[in-house]
């Protein structure tokens, strides 16, 4: 694994927009950024997507254990919620996509640092972005990256099952279209699965008391809903309840609450301790070692401490500052120039399909942190 | 191994004649547009229902909620969308 100075196609701001990354550069700063890359073996690659299946396989065993005995209380999901998850579990509500955010030098096995089992972003760069780039710079380039079809095939079986139409959210009024783009994104490939779909601002559901059904902006009910807003958010606004009791189903299921919640990040440690490619975790703080500090509930490295030798070296701000935390042996993350990069690694349809890499100057990867190409060699 | 070995397609984003940036609005002219080109692409129905998408000729963004939903008796709406602010939902 190296990472390589580069220089970037000329006008690369056009070529991104043409498929609607229109966020590649974000308070004048390039969040795309194509003056670097990095290499990966194939060994390496091979590293990476074992960890990642290896991660993803842990995971749907936790959320058994979690279901049988219960242990609901951890995630802080609330008591009515439980019979919920439960049923969306046994019915085996489809899972679409997930991001494991890996610590990768190279040389020692993938770390886990955090799941984004629920609204993982980053998306059309992965598939999209970087493929382009990679085909432009590099015809015969190869890389880590079937996502797209892999979407495509995760809607299929969707669609297989049930294949009435989908409304897909996000919210619009911020300060980037990221959510929106990724939604339309998401989209784009259930529409090339089969399905008739539409888009929704997730301010724009309705509720109808009569029907007792979630409706789109005409009134129509919404059978499926993908929502890239987190069920932690939902459950607890105003129509919470009435997503509980609805029978709309959700892109992703119910049963994702439970790995979304960094709680699972000391289960797993305790479950495996043995494992390489977790990082010791408990859910008290720990003595005598290095620690990151992350709150359960958190996205965008917001309200993030590391605690180094004993005193504090990093505290993020953000907006999760109620709810518990998690604590996480801080990572061996090594620096390339002077940048930290995290693996993002992709599941779809229950498969390790590619990789995404964003980089840092800091040792915490934020939503300004550069989102970098890769490209395999032999 | 898990490589990409095929080209990819976009229907909606990839489009030609949209290059930019999408807002909701509520005009029928819009959506059959939208539609009609994605179903050139994967040869599939036309979207059943719900309300289209401008897509405006510039690189800067604008809120996508441009457009109200139409008022219907017995439905109310805000329900969900009020934790995150103006702050990414995704991670």
């Amino acid at each position: 694994m190296r990472r390589l100075t580069i220089d970037p196609r000329a006008q690369w701001q056009r070529k991104v927009e043409k498929y609607g990354f229109i966020f590649h550069t974000q308070n004048g700063e390039p969040y795309w950024d194509e003056s670097a890359c990095y290499q990966f073996t194939n060994f390496e690659i091979d590293t990476l997507e074992h960890a990642t299946q290896t991660l993803h396989s842990m995971c749907l065993e936790l959320v058994r254990e979690v279901i049988e005995e219960r242990m609901f209380g951890l995630f802080l999901i609330p008591s009515e919620w439980e019979e919920r998850i439960v049923r969306s579990w046994e019915e085996d509500d489809p899972s679409v996509y997930g991001r494991f955010d890996l610590a990768y030098d190279g040389v020692g096995a993938p770390k886990l640092l955090e799941y984004n089992a629920d609204t993982p972003t980053a998306l059309l760069e992965a598939a999209v972005a970087q493929w382009d780039w990679l085909k432009e710079t590099d015809e015969r380039g190869d890389q880590f990256n079937s996502i797209h079809e892999k979407l495509i095939d995760a809607w299929k079986a969707v669609h297989a099952r049930d294949p009435h139409p989908v409304h897909f959210a996000a919210m619009t009024d911020t300060d980037t279209p990221e959510d929106f783009i990724t939604a339309e994104y998401m989209r784009d490939v259930a529409t090339q699965a089969g399905f008739e779909t539409s888009f929704i601002d997730i301010a724009d559901v309705g509720w109808d008391r009569s029907r007792r059904v979630f409706v789109d902006r005409g009134g129509f009910p919404i059978h499926r809903l993908f929502k890239l807003y987190p069920w932690e958010w939902m459950i607890r606004e105003e129509y919470g309840p009435h997503a509980l009791a609805a029978r709309t189903q959700w892109v992703e299921p119910p049963w994702k609450m439970i790995l979304s919640c960094k709680s699972i990040l000391p289960l797993l440690y305790e479950r495996h301790p043995d494992s390489p490619f977790l990082l010791p975790a408990w859910f008290d703080a720990p003595e005598g070692v290095d620690y990151v500090r992350k709150p359960v509930h958190a996205r965008e490295g917001a309200n993030i401490q590391v605690m180094m030798g004993g005193k504090l070296v990093i505290d993020t701000d953000g907006p999760y500052t109620d709810g518990p935390h998690v604590y996480q042996t801080l990572a061996p993350i090594k620096p390339h120039d002077g940048r930290y990069p995290v693996i993002g690694s992709w599941v779809v349809n229950e498969l390790a399909c590619g990789i995404g890499i964003r980089e840092d100057s800091s040792l915490i990867t934020r939503n300004t942190s550069r989102f970098v190409p890769h490209q395999m060699v032999g | 191994m898990t490589r990409m070995t095929r080209e990819f397609s976009l229907v909606l984003l990839g489009a030609s004649a949209l290059t930019a940036t999408y807002f909701m609005w509520p005009e029928k002219d819009f959506e059959k547009r939208v539609d009609e080109q994605a179903q050139q692409r994967v040869g599939g129905k036309r979207t059943a229902h719900g309300h289209g998408f401008i897509w405006i000729h510039t690189s800067s963004y604008s809120s996508a909620s441009g457009g109200r939903p139409a008022a219907v008796s017995g439905v109310s709406r805000g329900g969900f969308g009020s934790t995150g602010g103006r702050f990414s939902a995704g991670g």
